[in-house]
């Protein structure tokens, strides 16, 4: 069973959309969004903190907090966790996982800690990865801005040795183009480890879920969900055509 | 002059291990009464006992123990047979026992035991544990979901799942569904009398999960 996921990057308590993480366009207030994602069918929402501030994590656990009174899908929380009580503080607004980035390449030892705290379930290790060579990634932090030095595939699997159970896989150069995504990455994680992966950044079209899903497990949508260029009964509808199990009622 | 009564409908037992916002917030939107309590004594006077839980399952058990609710719920279950729904670990708990890290005994409610989901299909394939994901529900031949949890459901809807370990129950009178992991088939739901148990999460599997807590609650 494949999932479509609304992936929603929150500045202030504002819906925003950028290209390649960067360039961020405001498109108001999330409610609209996600209330319209729900009643669409929806299979989960992942909401990232795009700065991460001790004010916007507030502004945060309210958002997911007022999510929780009219969304029953999962929700994960990214951006900006850099310890687990921090983590737990999310888990306690209603986000039911969390995605870590930055704070598990500067310590490792967090995603052993929140797995162990809250179960591998919890513990989405979110990677920002960027081609520096055909078929090389390397893991990029702070909002996709800055190099960790870490290759992809070698972080994704001490991520998983070290208790992530879910992988968030953002490609930084294909975010927010709507070309496609880049499917060589989405193979080489894949194969890599033996948890979910979630891929994300370059949806254009419903095909592009298709053959994301060949590796994936699920597929992030943002921009052609948010300017209304694809709808999620179209993708699922697609993906049923072609054989790939989706939670699909008329 | 009326009488106060006590209106609690539905009282959610924590035992600080869950998120306890989604199924609280669930039950909210159906419009239902709600009391999240840490207290085994506020237990035996609701009329409806959720059970939550995420996490291992030695460590829920030890949790529910310290805090008074593994002999409250024993007790109130065999004194005013209160309708009590397990969820995910909580579930689980109701088994005879569990064998996650270390063989644990569970609440007892329901003959069977919690097992590790198979990493292998039965065509040598490798799946992934733990399962995340929606699974299609299931109805057992023979087994009517009449004036049951699932009244208001259909087979094949879809509810969402996260766990590594799954019930392996050992009556099948017991089992009012089962999902498939890959082609291996586990029960999804279970009931005996007043207890239910569902190892997916109802308040996270859209409004066909919230049909499943409004039968719960139902007269």
């Amino acid at each position: 069973m494949k999932r479509v996921i609304a992936r929603l990057d929150i500045k202030l308590n504002r819906l925003i959309k950028g290209i390649h993480l960067e360039g961020w366009r405001f498109l108001g207030d999330p409610k609209p969004f996600f209330m319209d994602y729900y009643e669409n069918g929806i299979d989960e929402i992942v909401y990232i903190d795009s700065i991460s501030s001790l004010y916007n994590r507030d502004s945060m656990k309210e958002l997911v907090s007022e999510t929780t009174r009219n969304v029953f899908v999962p929700i994960t929380v990214g951006g900006g966790i850099r310890s687990v009580g921090q983590a737990h503080e999310m888990l306690r607004s209603g986000a039911d996982k969390v995605a870590i980035n930055t704070g598990a390449i500067k310590n490792p030892e967090l995603i052993t800690e929140v797995a162990k705290n809250f179960g591998s379930q919890c513990m989405v290790i979110s990677i920002q990865a960027k081609r520096v060579a055909p078929n090389k990634w390397e893991a990029y932090i702070d909002t996709g801005r800055e190099s960790s030095g870490k290759d992809v595939i070698e972080w994704v699997r001490e991520a998983v040795d070290r208790g992530a159970g879910e992988i968030f896989l953002t490609s930084v150069d294909m975010d927010g183009t709507t070309k496609g995504m880049d499917l060589a990455l989405i193979e080489a994680v894949s194969k890599e480890v033996d948890v979910p992966v979630i891929a994300s950044g370059g949806f254009g079209k419903p095909m592009d879920f298709v053959d994301a899903c060949k590796y994936a497990d699920a597929v992030a949508i943002a921009k052609q969900l948010h300017y209304k260029k694809a709808t999620i009964q179209e993708i699922k509808k697609l993906a049923l055509q072609n054989n790939i199990n989706v939670r699909f009622e008329e | 002059m009326s009488v106060l009564r006590n209106s609690m409908k539905v009282v959610i037992i924590d035992y600080g291990l869950s998120n306890l916002l989604s199924i609280t917030r669930a039950f909210e939107h159906l419009g239902t009464d709600v009391v999240v309590t840490d207290d085994a004594n506020k237990i035996g006077d609701a009329q409806r006992i959720v059970l939550p839980g995420v996490g291992a399952f030695p460590f829920g058990v030890s949790e529910l123990k310290k805090r008074g609710f593994f002999d409250e719920l024993k007790n109130v279950n065999e004194k005013h047979k209160t309708p009590i729904l397990g969820i995910c670990l909580g579930m689980q708990m109701m088994l005879t026992k569990g064998h996650e890290i270390e063989e644990t005994e569970g609440l007892g409610f329901i003959e069977g035991e919690v097992v590790k989901l198979p990493a292998e299909q039965n065509d040598g394939k490798k799946i992934k544990v733990p399962h995340v994901a929606w699974g299609q529900l299931i109805q057992p031949e023979d087994k009517s979901w009449d004036n049951t949890i699932f009244r208001y459901n259909h087979p094949a809807q879809y509810m969402y799942f996260v766990h590594s370990y799954y019930a392996a129950t050992k009556n099948t009178d017991d089992v009012l569904s089962l999902t498939k992991f890959g082609d291996f088939t586990f029960t999804s739901a279970f009931q005996k009398e007043n207890v239910y148990g569902v190892q997916f999460h109802p308040e996270k599997s859209h409004e066909d999960g919230l049909k499943i807590l409004k039968a719960f609650v139902g007269e």
